[in-house]
């Protein structure tokens, strides 16, 4: 959630002066950006040789901002040094600037992927059989087509699986009318997308 | 059911056991479909059962005129896994997320409903913009495969 970064959250980023050296600034950067955990914070006070409740302060704070940063999809340097208050440390101001902008492509493509929805579908696979046989007719010769749909649930029910995996038979008619439908999609998608 | 019970009034008998009657004379076609006879080997069957040469010629003409469409209903019963019953969706354009206030990707959901044993279920699932191209792709790949075998 993009909550608004407040001064109080400056004051904890001053903390990173502490900090041996620039890699050590980014990697706090990157992983607080995921989530703010105990061990990262505990990490980070060894790093930083703070406290631990300092440093579980400073990690939230670098969630807050770098949330912050993409939900705003800021993506000039200008735009994020405008964010940060006019005392504050100048190098150190440039350094978190440049590591936000470094990452926030990357970040801005994960959190598109990892948004709330219906199960995504992962892998189709396909097969044609040719039914040679069956009860009602001993000698025959149809074809029929097995997809395999692996399907990714992101919000699984408690004690559900989150990847499952659907074996769907069509006819030739039922395979006909499904491209039917998927071409009607691909002429309105072209529609939209030239507009 | 209806056209029987409708002949037995018009010739004056019970609906009952006309229709054991019907049941046990539908063997014969039904086995003859699945064996797939042709109208000399029917004809020959009904003789060898004891109908007159008259009726059985006129069945086995029957028969061969309408062969093909009784092959198609006995293909449309064969049994199928979960067979697709119908395909819905719907196409829409994420404006925005917690996480990206502006945005703008393209989403396709689609609702198959596959037919399980007696009832039906319905399966949901979401596609981006790729996945849907990829899945459209495979199956025209498929589509193509199927035509090769007719």
């Amino acid at each position: 959630m993009a909550a608004t970064v407040s001064s109080e959250h400056f004051t904890n980023l001053q903390l990173l002066l502490k900090a041996p050296s620039k890699d050590a600034v980014r990697d706090v950067c990157v992983q607080s950006h995921r989530a703010a955990s105990r061990r990262l914070a505990e990490a980070t006070a060894a790093t930083l040789n703070i406290s631990t409740a300092q440093a579980a302060q400073l990690v939230h704070s670098l969630h807050v901002l770098s949330h912050h940063v993409v939900f705003h999809s800021l993506s000039s340097p200008e735009q994020i040094l405008a964010l940060f208050p006019a005392s504050f440390h100048s190098s150190l101001k440039n350094l978190i600037t440049k590591i936000l902008l470094e990452n926030s492509p990357t970040w801005r493509t994960e959190a598109a992927g990892d948004h709330i929805s219906v199960p995504q579908l992962k892998h189709v696979d396909w097969r044609v059989d040719m039914v040679t046989g069956s009860d009602s007719l001993s000698r025959m010769s149809v074809p029929t087509c097995l997809v395999q749909l692996q399907v990714d649930d992101p919000c699984p029910l408690a004690g559900g699986e989150s990847v499952s995996t659907v074996m769907v038979e069509l006819s030739r008619e039922s395979l006909d009318t499904i491209l039917d439908g998927l071409g009607r999609i691909r002429d309105q998608l072209s529609v939209v997308a030239g507009k | 059911m209806q056209q029987l019970t409708e002949f037995a009034g018009e010739h004056g008998m019970s609906a009952g056991p006309l229709r054991n009657l019907m049941k046990s004379v539908l063997l014969v076609p039904q086995g003859a479909l699945k064996k797939n006879l042709s109208g000399e080997q029917i004809k020959d069957d009904l003789v060898t059962l004891g109908l007159n040469e008259d009726k059985a010629t006129h069945f086995s003409q029957q028969w061969s005129e309408h062969y093909a469409a009784l092959s198609r209903l006995a293909v449309a019963h064969t049994l199928m896994v979960n067979q697709l019953v119908d395909m819905e969706w719907k196409f829409g354009v994420t404006v925005g997320t917690s996480e990206i206030q502006k945005t703008g990707n393209i989403f396709l959901q689609l609702k198959l409903v596959v037919r399980r044993g007696n009832s039906t279920e319905n399966i949901y699932m979401e596609l981006t913009l790729p996945q849907f191209y990829n899945f459209l792709h495979e199956m025209e790949r498929a589509k193509a495969s199927m035509e090769c075998f007719s």
